[in-house]
Formats: structure tokens, sequence, C-alpha cells
């Protein structure tokens, strides 16, 4: 204990005898621990924000093709409608795109912002899976028959059928739809299903945005269409196997597993699930967190090297000092402590300040950008700071050592 | 106490700095070490002090072979055997005179508490009159208030031989003979005094001469 007192007192006496030299040695490590902090914040954020934008998948697939991401909606009630048309497109232009393929919309379906079709599985016609639980209002669903040969028939939900023809008494009236390639379909509708809860919840929201605004305008309209219908439609199934990838979210992992059984029997796209994400972003983390761990090694080693030559400067000129200690007494472990003590009671100041005014700098940035993005892990920035300080001193070892093998006759000589 | 035998000093194994030289000290003796510039005064003071070692030959401190010992050893007879006083005062800048006073207590491995170095500190200025310095800068002070410091430092832990390379080379005349007095004064209390000096009324002071010419002992009287 009462050497460490010693210590502490030899090492005070040596500081501030040299305070303005070290003053400059304690910036160069603030320096150094604020860019360590710095990147690993970012990295960190960087890693996290990531980690967020997977968690955040939410109930709808994302297909990604031809750089063009395209919103599709899974609708768990009625278990599988398909939204293929990027909004936007449809909104201003009145044309929606299926893999650039352009189609029109017919005007007696004014206002059209979505087309919906459903997917029946012809291998199984028997499985009616499709409308399990969408409670039908009125008409029928289209019959085994109708998935075989493709009739033109259309189911519609409650809110379309208001929307286009002012009731929900609408079965045998016909929908138009034309594509650009010039074919054109008359659907007959045959059943008017209750809206579902996501249409439903839809409205509910929306109304809130402009109340001055009818929240029909932003809703989808919804229809539904026999698997083989809505192929020859389209006039090839093929259409989707272009795209990319599907990036699928769902709580409901029933109904997951069951659409994608459907997608893999059609071949109609490569899918990836939230599992599969999950997994890609495991791995694609451990790669990050060897390379974030490299980098701020690195950087460690950078910093430390820093320290070295900081050190190693010091003692060249602080080597008249180490002579005049050892010629009152200080054996070559007493310099070595000095300069190690020395060395970790900077880099604990330095430390100190560094991570505070790196923090501060970036909550400030956060707070005036409003930035999410930076994220202060502060698990990551104290075992930089311990790992800092144990290289720190096995770094501090050359230069002490260094110090402590100054011949003293010579350093006396020195002027 | 220190004997010297066929102790020569050589730098990578350059021309000898000192050669051959053998004389001995007694306890008690106040020697004078003068000689020309080059002569290998301060060297020849540095090997008795332990600050280095000799090249061949042999010195016994209180009969003791200093060859065969290792660094804590030296630094042991630095600290408390040996008190030393430089021309250009060697004191620690921007610290106190306490700082610089108390550090070879730091180094004793006298296990003493700080508020009986303190004390320690306090009786060593006053012998040296400048107590009321204590907690100055020594950087404020002037060359003989400095040098009074370094004898201070020197005193403090009560060492036999005290070593001064040219004491009074940086001083006035009133300060050079106050440095004097009191290494004289410490002299007589029976301490042994080796003083390294171009001033040979400083050195005809002395109770010994030992001259040195180009590295060779000339006189030693």
């Amino acid at each position: 204990m009462s050497s460490i007192k010693k210590l502490i007192h030899i090492t005070y006496i040596s500081i501030e005898s040299n305070i303005i030299f070290l003053s400059f040695a304690i910036i160069s490590f603030v320096i150094s621990y604020m860019l360590l902090t710095n990147t690993t914040i970012s990295l960190n954020s960087s890693y996290i924000n990531t980690y967020r934008q997977v968690q955040n998948f939410d109930d709808h697939l994302l297909i990604l093709n031809n750089s063009v991401t395209y919103d599709i909606f899974y609708d768990i009630d009625s278990h599988a409608v398909f939204d293929y048309s990027p909004i936007s497109e449809v909104m201003s232009n009145q044309i929606f795109y299926i893999d650039n393929v352009p189609y029109t919309i017919t005007s007696n379906i004014k206002g059209v912002s979505n087309l919906y079709f459903s997917i029946g599985n012809p291998s199984n016609i028997n499985n009616t899976y499709s409308f399990d639980k969408v409670k039908l209002l009125k008409g029928s669903i289209w019959g085994d028959n109708d998935d075989k040969i493709g009739s033109s028939v259309v189911i519609i939900d409650e809110f379309t059928s208001n929307y286009i023809y002012g009731t929900t008494e609408s079965i045998g009236m016909t929908i138009n739809l034309i594509s650009t390639s010039g074919k054109r379909e008359k659907f007959f509708v045959c059943g008017v299903v209750e809206n579902s809860s996501t249409q439903n919840q839809l409205i509910k929201d929306l109304s809130h945005l402009d109340k001055n605004k009818n929240p029909h305008d932003y809703v989808k309209l919804q229809f539904y269409i026999p698997y083989y219908t809505y192929e020859q439609f389209l006039d090839t199934p093929d259409h989707l196997i272009d795209a990319n990838q599907i990036l699928f979210y769902t709580h409901n992992k029933e109904e997951l597993s069951h659409l994608e059984e459907s997608l893999i029997h059609y071949n109609l796209v490569n899918y990836v699930t939230q599992q599969r994400i999950e997994d890609i972003f495991n791995q694609n983390f451990k790669d990050d967190y060897l390379e974030t761990i490299s980098f701020i090694v690195i950087m460690i080693i950078i910093s430390c090297t820093n320290m070295i030559n900081v050190t190693l400067f010091s003692i060249k000129s602080r080597r008249q000092e180490i002579g005049i200690r050892r010629a009152l007494g200080a054996t070559r472990t007493n310099i070595y402590l000095q300069f190690t003590f020395e060395m970790i009671i900077f880099l604990l100041i330095s430390g100190g300040i560094g991570i505070s005014l790196s923090l501060f700098i970036n909550m400030f940035q956060a707070y005036v950008f409003n930035n999410s993005f930076i994220i202060l892990d502060l698990n990551s920035i104290l075992i930089m700071f311990i790992s800092t300080i144990i290289f720190g001193i096995i770094f501090g070892i050359i230069p002490s050592y260094k110090a402590s093998k100054i011949k003293i006759a010579e350093s006396l000589r020195l002027k | 106490m220190i004997v010297i035998d066929n102790g020569t000093k050589s730098y990578d194994g350059s021309q000898n700095i000192l050669k051959d030289i053998s004389f001995s000290i007694n306890s008690g003796d106040m020697i004078a070490i003068t000689g020309k510039s080059g002569s290998g005064k301060s060297t020849l003071l540095n090997l008795i002090g332990q600050l280095d070692t000799f090249s061949s030959g042999s010195l016994f401190i209180k009969g003791i072979d200093t060859a065969h010992l290792n660094d804590k050893h030296r630094s042991k007879l630095r600290n408390e055997l040996f008190g030393f006083i430089f021309q250009s005062y060697y004191l620690i800048p921007n610290t106190s005179v306490l700082e610089n006073v108390i550090l070879p207590l730091y180094y004793s491995n006298k296990k003493i508490s700080y508020q009986i170095k303190l004390e320690l500190v306090k009786k060593q200025l006053k012998s040296v009159d400048i107590e009321d310095l204590m907690y100055k800068k020594v950087d404020l002070l002037s060359g003989g208030e400095m040098q009074r410091v370094a004898i201070a430092r020197s005193l403090i832990n009560n060492p036999e031989i005290i070593l001064a390379d040219e004491p009074t080379g940086n001083l006035d005349k009133y300060n050079s003979q106050n440095v004097f007095d009191t290494l004289n004064t410490l002299n007589k209390t029976g301490k042994t005094i080796i003083i390294v000096t171009h001033d040979d009324s400083l050195a005809s002071k002395c109770d010994k001469i030992l001259r040195l010419n180009n590295g060779n002992l000339e006189d030693y009287i």
C-alpha cells in the first residue's frame, strides 16, 4: 500500500514537472479515444439499425425485381391475396406494371389503386384455403370448375362493391380489365365478401390522415379471381419468375408455410422468409462483427503506436530528469513503474475526456439532427476503454523499459 | 572508506578518460578534485557516486567491491550513502522546493510516514536557511537558493559522503562562500566531502587535493 502511495507521489511530481509537455500527450490520447469511440459508435449504429430494419418487416412481402420494389400485402384473413402493382405508378398514370409489362385499368374501375388476385391450387382444387376465413355476404365462391377452366369471375369485397356500384348487390355485374397488349377481359361478379380486417384497419387508420377527405379514396379495391383466370389474363404465369426474391414476413407461421408451399409449387418466385433474412443477417453480422473487431483492433493499435511515439518522445526529452531521479536513488524498476503508471493515468484521463467528448458530440448530433442512427452502446465503449488500457500498458512496456535503461552519467551531461 | 585500484574508464573502447588511477579516501576527509577541463574530474566523481562504472580496475566502498553490485544495490548506495550536489543544481523544474527535497525519501527503503518525511524536509531546509521557500516553485528561485535546495536534497537521507560537482560554478562570490561554509560544516560533523572544482582557492581550503591531468592522477596531497 505504501509502495503504491509512493508511486502516486513520485508520478504526481513527475507529471507536475512536465505538465505542459504532457498536456500535449493527453490531447493526443484524447483525439485517439475520440476516434475510437466514434468508430465504435458508428459501427454499432450501423449494425443495430440494420438489425432493426430486419425486425421491422411487418406482415407484408417485398419483391425486389429489376431495382423496382413492389409491395405485396399478405392478407392474413384471405390468405392468398397479392398486390403486384407499384402503388405510385397506378395512382399517377392509371397504369400498373407487372415486371415492366404495363397494364391499364378500365375506366369503370375508377380510382383503383391496387389490383388483387387470389391464388388457387390447381393440383388440389378442393383446397379452398383462399376463402376459408372470409365471410361471404352475397353470391358464392367460384367453383372448382371455374378454377380449372379459368372462368372470368371475380369476388369483390364489401367496400369495393359499394365503391364501384354503390351497393353490395353487385352479383352478376361486370368489371373490365384491359392489358396494353390489347387483351380485354370481362369479369362477372360472383360473390361479395366481408371486408377483411386489413381493409377495415386501413379505412380506420387512413380516416385519421385527412378528415376532409373520404377515407375510401385511400384504400384498396380488392378483387379476387381464380388463379387460372389470373394466369390467362396475364398471358403468362411466369412473369414472376424473373423476380429476384421475395422477402416475406408474417407473424402467422402457419399461413406463411401455406403460402410458401404455393409459391414453391408454381415456381413463381424465389422467396426469402423472415427466418432466412435473419439467417442471412446473422451470417452478415458475424462477418461484420469480425470486420468491426478487426477495425477497432487496428484503431487501438494505431492509437497505441501514437502513445508509444508520444511516450518515447517524452522519454527522450526527459532524459535529464530520469538521470536526476536515478542519481537520487531511483532504481530501474522505480523508473519503469513511474512511466507505466504515468501511461495508465494518461489513458484514464484522456480516455475519460475523449469518450465523454465523443459521446457528447454524438448525442448533440443525434439531438440536433433527430438522428436515430446514432446508437450509444455503452458496453462496447467500456470494452474498448478497458482493452485500450490493457493495450496501452502492453505497448508502454517498450518506452518504460527504454526509460529505465537510460545511462545516468550520460543523461546528466545533457543540457 | 573509498578505495580505487587501477581504475580505468573509457567510453566505447575509445581513448581512456581515466587511466589506471589508484587512491583511497578516508571517512571524514574533505577532498578537492581539480584539473583542467576534460581531465576526467566529473567522470571520477560519477564513478565514485555509482552513476557510472569503471571499464577496468576496482572500486571499493566501505569494503564492498562495487563491480559486483546490481542496480538495486547501486541505487541504494546513491540514495543512502551519497548526497549529490551539481553545478547546474539539477532540480526538477515546475515543482516545489518540498517536492524536490522529499524525492530521495520516496526512493529510500525506509518506511516512514509522510508527516515524518515532511518534518525531515523542514529540518533540512532550516539547516540551509530556506525554510520559508518550502512551497515555492524552484523555477522562481535565485541561483544561490537553488543550490541550497540541492544541498538540502543531498542531505535529506543523511548520507555519509557528499559529492559536489563544481558546486560554486554558477554562483557569485557571496553564495560560493556560503556553499563552501555549508560543506565545511558538514565535514566537521563527520561527513566525507568530495568536491570537483576549478577554483584553486576553494580547493586549497580542503584537506586533500587530488589533481588530474589528462586522465592521469598527477597529485594527491
